[in-house]
């Protein structure tokens, strides 16, 4: 290695762990929904998404121990939930009745009971605190001392003659969409087979390194309470955090199963026809040094990653597989007498224009308004480029001195050279073959359909969506990802749109758009809705005399509302507060109602039963406040939008590779026969997914991207033997061998259970293979001329 | 939600349990009246009702009364309550009936002044007027599971289970009368009711009055009481329930 060499090496790699270094150091993955929507998009409702997600509802998960003894039932549940008390992951755990409970309810309610008494006080109150009124009340008060329930009614009655508190009682009895029942200090269901504990966790639902400890922990934690029982239980749950894990594990066991294999098969392969495993090494380095130097140019720039920017930039700087396995194909087979870096030089041009129109393809993602695609354009583009980097200056001082070829690579360059020549010389079997793609092309295209609902993504077990939606059931209605939001600046200026929202729903109820909704509410009110009640009620005149003479009138004793007399004449109490609610014992009640986004405040009112979404859209886009959100339908509109934007840039990015190939060639033909059999690939695997009825999404559209750029590459590369045609033989076995080692690589993606990945590795294999199949037909564009008479 | 309203359906269930007032067993002592609907029960016991235990010549002991109980078939009674509440001028009176199949189900109908119902099945309780019907597990309120769990010992002659919830004062009275008086052991329940005292004669339960810690008390006095009242199970099952208004 001369002096020339050593320094290169130094200053690339001392560059590159640099680079590592900075990208370990800044490292932070980001999930941000806000990063696919287009700046005039409603941020609004990304925010609301986004809040949603990280909200501590969606941390809450619900345990539930069942079995058919129903004394061993709560009995499980309660140490279980002792148990989780002490995990070092877990907010707070529920499981019964706080013994202060029921005293916070008469505590902050009883005081605040004149504040709380009507929706619309200024229409209602006038008539309930008129003469007529109070005699209805004094009445209504008799009934309800001669019921069974008189003995309740009397213990209040003297401070709340006109039943208020009742009422809010009632109130928070109609909260309750699903009954759990207390044995032995244990909720439970009304049967006594199913007990259960709700859990709150500290981090984020989707962070599988906090969850996953927690739920295995969990799980053990239920064996040994199980085996210390009689009687055979089972835990069930249901939560955001499991399915997120169980997706999560799921797909890393798919994908290490994959990677295993496939790098096994490669590895085999590199050891078939180089019998060496320095070359395999020397192929991966580029695409390692491009992903470390793209995370770092892309950490600098934005300050976090995308998962979508890593997810589709690291796969597309695998592309660059191909330029290591061209190099190292023509330096094995035909080295330059000068050594490897003159062999680089000859076949420079080629590997260029490979690696300018992948960075061509992709430029056209950055002409966006997403700043997603923004990202992924940026990343892919430094990636490709230090790929193309590394194979141009770190490669060859680390090539061998004396190559040595391999009899099997040269037979197979040969032999492939050979059915080149072969199908070269019969231009009707290319022609069919080319008229076979694009009739399947235009049977498939028509019937492709894409699926922008991001579960498409992701394979969860049926048994377990059963079981998560068995147990929510059990405790709620609620239909999870539905709801109505009331924002506002502050607590304060939110809680008066939830008033209004309350009104709204109620009136949606009756008109049978919904069958039920949670509203906070039930716990708590504007303070302007309740000093409007205070208002009320000292705006009546003569009150206390009047209460007194009514209700001596109906029959109760002179006298005996002297504590209503005096709360009358009392100093009011502070309206309650969302920070008093969130600080008494009703907390772990009021918190999941309470959402951030984007700084500012939100309440949320859980809808069950929704049977018109478009009459709640209507009834609450009048109100720039109030937004009807359904997380579902959200995120669909939003990757749609995102998928059909890629699809444009990709259209536009493909004009852009064409205009690149051609300043190359300055031949319409020749170009065109570098192009065409890529675009072909693409588009036949395309309508093979349509014809065989494949709903596509988001990680189908990347296989296509990779298809588009790998097979860009072979074109090129096949093209490039009119400058060198005594090199055929070892670009083809190039091409060859980098396409099977796509195959290999994302192709075997398509075994996988995880649907994301499959819909990569079914693109990537059928796209590659055609690719391959389709590469002659470059030869016999180029050389159509040469035929003619 | 559950909490809250566990709660207040804890304070709920105590309530109404405060209004069971059962009348136990035993032959009236006031003259039989007719009934004024068809859901009263019937003023003289079937022809198949099983002997009543007559009263022995011993000296009465709460050990005895207890056993006489647990051998009655079940019970159908009228009662007239009156209801002393500090707030108001004079009493809530009000008239119905009342019905009780072992173990464990018991019906209280008010036809006066204004219908409502009351039934105890198991471990369920619901409670219907003209305006609503609810019902409440019991076993979601141990409290009132204890006070209901008191009354049912001492129909069904369960001293164990009586004596677990409840401090007993039993006074024999001459002619084979009694006075029981029941305080509450436990301090839940003790925050809502002083206590509860029954006057009988044999396995008739003629008077009792349910007294609270604030002072008000319910006093019931029983009539037509029927202690040889059976049940089949067809009528239990059409008898031993409420309609939601």
């Amino acid at each position: 290695m001369n002096r020339r060499d050593a320094l290169t090496l130094a200053l690339g790699f001392g560059l590159l762990v640099g680079a590592g270094a900075y990208a370990a150091a800044r490292f932070r993955l980001s999930s941000e929904i806000t990063r696919l929507l287009p700046p005039h998009s409603d941020a609004r409702l990304a925010a609301i998404s986004r809040a949603f997600a990280d909200s501590e509802l969606s941390r809450v998960m619900i345990v539930s121990v069942e079995g058919t003894d129903a004394d061993a039932v709560p009995r499980a549940a309660s140490r279980l939930a002792d148990s989780l008390r002490r995990h070092r992951e877990v907010r707070w755990v529920r499981n019964g009745i706080e013994e202060t409970t029921e005293r916070a309810v008469y505590d902050l309610y009883f005081p605040r009971r004149h504040d709380l008494l009507s929706d619309a006080p200024e229409d209602e109150l006038p008539a309930r605190l008129s003469d007529a009124g109070l005699t209805a009340s004094a009445r209504e008060l008799r009934r309800q001392l001669s019921l069974p329930t008189g003995a309740l009614v009397a213990r209040i009655a003297d401070a709340d003659p006109l039943l208020a508190f009742p009422s809010l009682l009632e109130r928070l009895r109609r909260m309750q969409t699903r009954t759990l029942e207390l044995r032995g200090g244990q909720f439970t269901t009304p049967d006594g087979r199913r007990a259960v504990i709700f859990v709150a966790t500290r981090h984020s639902a989707y962070d599988a390194s906090r969850q996953g400890p927690l739920l295995r922990e969990l799980n053990l934690g239920f064996e040994a309470i199980q085996r210390a029982e009689p009687t055979p239980l089972a835990l069930k749950m249901s939560s955001i955090s499991r399915i997120a894990a169980t997706i999560e594990s799921s797909a890393r066991r798919d994908a290490e199963r994959v990677s295993v294999f496939s790098t096994a098969a490669i590895a085999a392969l590199f050891l078939v026809v180089h019998r060496s495993l320095r070359y395999l090494a020397l192929a991966a380095l580029p695409i390692a040094a491009g992903t470390v130097l793209a995370a770092a140019v892309g950490l600098a720039a934005f300050g976090s990653l995308h998962g979508l920017t890593l997810a589709f930039g690291a796969s597309l700087i695998g592309v660059c597989f191909d330029y290591p396995v061209y190099y190292i194909n023509h330096y094995t087979l035909r080295p330059d007498p000068g050594g490897p870096r003159p062999t680089l030089d000859r076949i420079w041009k080629g590997l260029r224009l490979g690696a300018m129109t992948t960075m061509g393809g992709l430029s056209g993602l950055a002409w966006t308004e997403f700043p997603a695609l923004r990202e992924i354009a940026l990343f892919s583009t430094v990636g490709v480029l230090g790929a193309l980097a590394t194979t141009r200056f770190l490669l060859p001082p680390l090539m061998p001195r004396e190559p040595i070829p391999v009899r099997l690579q040269r037979r197979w360059a040969e032999g492939l050279l050979r059915l080149v020549v072969f199908v070269r010389a019969r231009p009707a079997l290319g022609a069919s073959l080319a008229a076979l793609a694009f009739a399947v092309c235009l049977a498939g295209l028509p019937r492709v359909r894409w699926v922008d609902d991001a579960r498409a993504l992701s394979h969860i077990h049926p048994a377990t969506l059963r079981e998560d939606e068995e147990v929510r059931a059990s405790v709620s209605s609620s239909e999870p990802g539905r709801f109505v939001v009331a924002l506002g600046d502050t607590d304060e200026a939110a809680l008066r749109h939830n008033d209004r929202v309350y009104t709204a729903l109620a009136e949606l109820r009756r008109a049978g758009a919904i069958r039920e909704f949670q509203s906070i509410h039930t716990l708590l009110w504007s303070r302007d809705l309740q000093l409007r009640n205070r208002a009320q009620v000292a705006r009546s005149e003569r009150l206390a005399e009047r209460v007194e003479a009514t209700f001596t009138r109906e029959g109760f004793r002179p006298g005996a509302l002297e504590r209503f007399q005096a709360s009358l004449r009392a100093a009011p109490t502070e309206p309650l507060t969302f920070r008093a609610l969130a600080s008494s014992p009703l907390a772990d009640l009021a918190r999941p109602f309470r959402i951030e986004p984007g700084g500012r405040v939100g309440y949320l009112t859980f809808l069950s039963g929704v049977r018109d979404g478009a009459a709640l859209g209507r009834a609450f886009a009048r109100d720039p406040a109030t937004v009807y959100f359904d997380q579902g339908e959200f995120l669909r509109a939003t990757y749609g939008r995102f998928r059909r934007r890629t699809l444009e840039l990709t259209a536009t990015g493909l004009a852009v590779v064409y205009a690149l190939i051609f300043s190359r060639y300055r031949r319409a033909r020749a170009a065109f026969a570098a192009f065409v059999p890529p675009v072909l690939a693409a588009a036949t695997t395309l309508a093979l997914l349509g014809l065989a009825g494949a709903e596509l999404t988001m990680l189908h559209l990347l296989g296509l991207l990779l298809v588009l750029s790998m097979g860009a590459d072979y074109g090129i590369f096949v093209t490039e033997t009119t400058h060198h045609p005594e090199a055929s033989a070892e670009t083809l076995l190039s091409v060859t061998i980098a396409c099977i080692s796509a195959v290999l690589s994302f192709g075997l993606l398509g075994l996988s259970e995880t649907p994301a990945l499959r819909a990569v590795g079914v693109t990537t294999g059928i796209g590659m293979t055609l690719s391959l199949l389709f590469a002659p037909l470059s030869q016999s564009l180029l050389h159509a001329r040469e035929r003619r008479p | 939600m559950s909490s809250a309203t566990a709660s207040s359906r804890n304070a709920l269930a105590l309530a109404a349990a405060l209004a069971l007032c059962l009348p136990a067993a035993g032959a009236s002592q006031t003259p039989p009246r007719r009934p004024a609907t068809s859901g009263a029960p019937r003023a003289t016991a079937p022809t198949t009702s099983p002997r009543i235990p007559s009263a022995p010549t011993a000296p009465l002991t709460f050990e005895g009364l207890l056993a006489r109980f647990a051998t009655l078939p079940g019970l159908s009674a009228r009662f007239r309550e009156e209801k002393r509440v500090a707030l108001l001028a004079a009493p809530l009176v009000s008239e119905g009936t009342i019905e009780f199949a072992p173990p464990s189900r018991l019906l209280r109908r008010v036809l006066t002044p204004s219908p409502s119902a009351l039934l105890l099945d198991g471990d369920r309780l619901t409670l219907a007027d003209d305006h609503a019907s609810r019902q409440i597990d019991l076993r979601a309120a141990p409290v009132v599971r204890q006070f209901v769990d008191g009354f049912l010992a001492l129909i069904a002659g369960d001293r164990a289970s009586l004596a677990r919830s409840y401090e007993v004062q039993f006074h024999p009275r001459p002619g084979d009368a009694w006075d029981v008086e029941l305080t509450p052991k436990t301090p839940a329940v003790q925050r809502v009711f002083r206590d509860i005292r029954v006057r009988g004669r044999g396995v008739v339960v003629e008077w009792m009055s349910l007294r609270e810690t604030n002072g008000d008390e319910t006093v019931t006095t029983f009539s037509n009481v029927d202690p040889a009242r059976s049940y089949s199970p067809e009528e239990a099952a059409r008898r031993f329930r409420v309609t939601p208004p």
